[in-house]
């Protein structure tokens, strides 16, 4: 078991220019064998661009069968992604295991 | 804001302002008795777009006014209340509160909360009124959309005609950088227009590794309930950059139908179901502007057509010096080169005459307003008037009929105000009770004249006499003709107060009509009869950018007399002029003495030939004034190019403008109004 | 020779084009500057060389009526109805013959009413010369040769007193404000 996960920040602002920088990020943790957080606490604006690649992170580690934990509360975040019908995690408490869903 | 929004608004006024003169037209239109049921659809319409528009740029108490506004049309279209002389004005008034709501908002000053309120409440009343609105708002009081915001708290939750459902298939195409393309800001501008459901669909998302973050991938399934037409959803979904497949559906089953029509289940609104969206909207998002606009009307800037029309002015120039080259070169010309310029001179006139025509549009524009003017002040005077208006469609140059509207709002109001009588004073004259009101237009020959007149009373010739004689305008023992008299109330300082009832008004400010004529070069008239009527005659020229003239010689100079001055150019015979004491030289002309002006004495020039019978003589004509204009020469007619003094310098008395002669020499264009002014007032002197 | 004149004139153009914002102010804030100097009677008169839009040999101009008699009448330039003024009058010389030197100064000017321009009558044009702004005094008083107001200053160049014009104060006395007199004859 690895028993510090990596805990990926999400900035004040993550629209689609920061994208590029926060995927490299993403990127480097996609296969990551244990579970990722990712800590939504910050967050104050969020684009679809943005929530998009958050979701297709957790899709493609869901696949994999690996665990995103996300962590945190942000109006903001919540607010974004229920405007275009994602949920990128339930963003309840800090430990949820959540994965990623989307109505289909 | 941003620049792109702002935009965006500019189109919506635009078009706001458009339609809201379509809408009101068409009201003045509905006939109370037999009511038109696709002008009240399309009166329908109008008030839709606005409303459609507004809530989409958040103009909330736009969108609310018209929300109320919508309802009461909705009921007048589906007949379930009779469309009335008071409803009809309660819409127009309706039409000038929304117009007064969107310049406000245009120029974002403050609402006039106080009239939308009373013009709301007026319109609740209204509806209030109608027969089933009893039953229907207890039927629907289930029936709430639960996402609607602000917008729908005003809307009286009785009136959901055609709840229809819409599946849109959205597939965002832009990159998401570009301003305004996050899908997010378009869901929730639909989100407002009803009940809304969404669900996205990842299939097209690749792997993370191949992700572009700037691509959106994601596409949706909008399930939107909403009465409003599949045009407003369109109105949304354009702005979005997005593919979007709009279909309707059943209307949703779990929305019971308002009681009236849950019997006859409503037609699905005006476009196909299925139809393919771009996000350009040239699928059918136009049709409201289609129903306002004149079909195949272009909007030019102003400055590019004078740019244009200054260019031809040179070619006419340049070819006219090439002609004149011809004409004196040795050996003579060769035929073939003279039958070119002749030619190029006829491609040349044709080019201007394009060019011109593009600065033209029709007087329609000026005369829309007049049937609500009618409208409301014959109400108001308690007076029956019929408008009659010919010839909408005789254009005229942009800029004339920009000046032209005011002098034409002051007619009309006059004739209302003072040449109509009421009606039982018509029918004690034997007259029909319902007074008419005329206005013509039409072009004779290079001039376009326009006719406001009425069958009123006319004009009591006696008194605007008297009244004359005694402010001194006329002097005691002048005898006048019926048509000099009548044309006295252009006079400036003929004013009104003093002046018998059936008089005032007709003198406020008709001076300064006829100075806004001349000032177009134009020219007013007046004809009256006692007891049948008065009507005004503006002759105005079909464009200010080029005059016919007849070339005058005077001390070494060239003047321009604009020909439509002109009544007769002679070569004096001796003895026609005589002398007069306190008037000055005159000249006998068709059985009248008509003042001489010596234009070398006005312009202060050493003419070639001081005496009368060496010289030549133009009678002009202003204002039913004639003034024999004495010159040393007259050259020949010709076509010229206005060109302002005021650019560079000022205005000149006596001076309207100048010219480039074929030569490239300037010439001066007279102001004949202001010379014959200057006669009158060196008479007076 | 008015010729030459013009041929410095347009090699020194290429600092109009890339000049333009000084050519909105044309005043002091530069520390130098060239002007087109002309002569009007024994005196040596200067104008920003920015403003001078076109020298050319003197023509007749159409005469206006009701002008004070220092405004000889509108010129064509080339379609545009251009004012011309004539210097010497204007300053209180007496007038000139025309002579194959006698030249019109086309200016122009970027005024509240927008852009003007107009032609100044002058003897001969001289030179393009280099001024100083730090060199520029004061005007003294002419004697009532000249109206004082019309002149910005004088410096001295060259053992030379060039007399620095007011153009934007000429413009607003001779072409915008001026009130244009009754017709003549009107008592």
């Amino acid at each position: 078991m690895i028993t510090d996960p990596p805990v990926v920040l999400l900035p004040i602002r993550s629209s689609v220019r920061e994208c590029a920088a926060l995927k490299r990020q993403l990127l480097a943790l996609v296969a990551y064998p244990g579970a990722v957080r990712i800590d939504v606490t910050d967050v104050e604006l969020i684009d679809t661009a943005a929530l998009q690649l958050l979701f297709a992170f957790c899709r493609e580690r869901i696949a994999k069968d690996l665990s995103t934990i996300w962590q945190g509360d942000s109006p903001a975040f919540r607010a974004a992604a229920t405007a275009v019908s994602l949920q990128v995690g339930d963003s309840a408490g800090p430990s949820s295991h959540s994965a990623c869903q989307h109505d289909a | 804001m941003t620049l792109e929004m702002d935009q965006f608004h500019s189109g919506f006024f635009e078009e706001a302002f458009e339609s809201l003169d379509a809408m009101e037209t068409a009201l003045l239109q509905l006939d109370p008795g037999a009511p038109n049921a696709e002008a009240i659809n399309s009166i329908f319409r109008v008030a839709h777009s606005i409303k459609g528009g507004s809530g989409m740029f958040s103009f909330t108490e736009v969108a609310s006014f018209t929300h109320t506004l919508e309802t009461l049309l909705d009921e007048l279209r589906a007949g379930r209340m009779p469309v009335t002389r008071p409803t009809i004005d309660l819409l127009l008034k309706s039409t000038d509160v929304l117009r007064g709501m969107l310049q406000a908002t245009q120029r974002k000053s403050p609402v006039d909360q106080q009239t939308v309120a009373d013009i709301q409440f007026d319109l609740e009343q209204m509806l209030a009124k109608r027969p089933s609105a009893a039953d229907t708002a207890a039927a629907v009081q289930v029936a709430s959309a639960p996402t609607n915001t602000s917008l729908s708290s005003a809307k009286p939750e009785s009136l959901r005609p055609k709840q229809m459902t819409w599946t849109i298939e959205f597939r965002p195409t832009a990159r998401l950088p570009e301003p305004g393309a996050d899908p997010s800001r378009v869901f929730c501008e639909l989100a407002e227009l009803g009940t809304m459901a969404l669900v996205a669909h990842a299939d097209k998302l690749p792997a993370f590794a191949d992700l572009d973050p700037e691509v959106c991938y994601l596409t949706w399934t909008i399930t939107l309930t909403t009465e409003l037409t599949s045009e407003a959803i369109q109105n949304i979904l354009n702005w979005a950059e997005a593919d979007c497949q709009l279909r309707a559906e059943e209307p949703a089953s779990s929305r019971p139908d308002p009681a009236p029509i849950a019997s006859n289940p409503p037609p699905p609104p005006s476009p196909p179901p299925a139809t393919n969206l771009t996000p350009t909207g040239d699928a059918g998002g136009n049709s409201a502007k289609a129903a306002t606009a004149d079909s195949n009307s272009i909007r030019v800037a102003t400055e590019k057509l004078d740019e244009l029309m200054n260019t031809v002015g040179e070619i006419v120039i340049a070819q006219s010096m090439l002609m004149q080259l011809v004409d004196g070169a040795e050996p003579p010309p060769v035929d073939r080169i003279r039958a070119g310029l002749i030619h190029l001179e006829r491609n040349v006139r044709e080019l201007q005459e394009s060019v011109m025509r593009v600065r033209m549009l029709p007087i329609r524009s000026a005369f829309s307003r007049f049937p609500r003017l009618v409208h409301d002040l014959s109400a108001r005077l308690n007076k029956q008037i019929e408008l009659k208006m010919t010839g909408e469609q005789t254009e005229l140059d942009k800029k004339v009929l920009e000046k032209i509207g005011d002098p034409l709002v002051h007619l009309v109001r006059n004739s209302i105000d003072h040449g109509i009588e009421l009606p039982e004073t018509r029918i004690a004259a034997g007259k029909s009770a319902v007074g008419t009101l005329f206005l013509n237009a039409y072009q004779l020959g290079g001039s376009i004249v326009i006719e406001v007149g009425d069958d009123g009373a006319g004009l009591n010739l006696e008194r605007i006499l008297s009244k004359a004689r005694a402010k001194g305008l006329v002097g005691p023992n002048d005898f006048l003709s019926d048509e000099a008299v009548a044309n006295l109330i252009f006079q400036p300082g003929f004013s009104t107060t003093e002046v018998t009832t059936e008089l005032s008004g007709r003198g406020v400010g008709m001076d300064v009509v006829r100075r806004n004529i001349e000032e177009l070069g134009g020219t007013v008239e007046l004809r009256t009869e006692v007891g049948k009527g008065s009507s005004v005659v503006i002759t105005l020229p079909l464009t200010l950018a080029i005059v016919d003239g007849l070339s005058v010689a005077v001390g070494g100079e060239v003047y321009i007399v604009p020909l439509v001055a002109i009544i007769a150019s002679l070569q004096f015979k001796r003895g026609v002029a005589r002398q007069l004491a306190g008037v000055g030289e005159v000249l006998l002309f068709r059985g009248d003495y008509i003042p001489i002006i010596r234009l070398h004495d006005a312009f202060n020039l050493e003419p070639r030939c001081h005496d009368l019978d060496l010289g030549s003589v133009m009678v002009v004509e202003c204002d039913g004034r004639k003034v024999g204009l004495f010159v040393d020469e007259l050259l020949g007619q010709q076509q010229v190019v206005v060109k302002s003094m005021e650019t560079n310098y000022r205005r000149i008395e006596g001076v309207s403008g100048a010219t480039i002669l074929g030569d490239g020499s300037v010439a001066l264009i007279l102001d004949i109004p202001g010379l014959v002014r200057y006669a009158a007032e060196r008479n007076a002197a | 020779m008015p010729h030459e004149i013009i041929q410095k004139l347009y090699r020194g153009m290429p600092t109009v084009n890339s000049n333009r914002s000084t050519m909105a102010t044309n005043d002091s804030a530069e520390t130098s500057h060239q002007v087109l100097t002309f002569c009007l009677g024994s005196e040596t008169y200067a104008v920003d060389i920015l403003l001078v839009q076109e020298i050319r040999g003197w023509a007749p101009v159409t005469r206006l009526p009701q002008a004070p008699i220092y405004m000889l009448g509108m010129l064509n330039l080339r379609g545009s109805i251009v004012p011309v003024i004539d210097l010497r009058v204007r300053f209180g010389l007496e007038q000139a013959p025309f002579t194959p030197l006698t030249v019109i100064v086309v200016l122009a000017v970027h005024t509240a009413s927008g852009r003007r321009e107009f032609g100044l009558v002058v003897d001969s044009v001289s030179d393009v010369v280099d001024i100083d702004a730090a060199e520029l005094k004061e005007t003294p008083s002419l004697g009532g040769k000249a109206s004082v107001e019309l002149i910005k200053g004088l410096a001295a160049v060259a053992d030379r007193m060039l007399i620095l014009l007011n153009v934007d104060e000429l413009i607003r006395r001779d072409l915008e404000q001026a009130q244009a007199p009754a017709m003549a004859g009107a008592a």
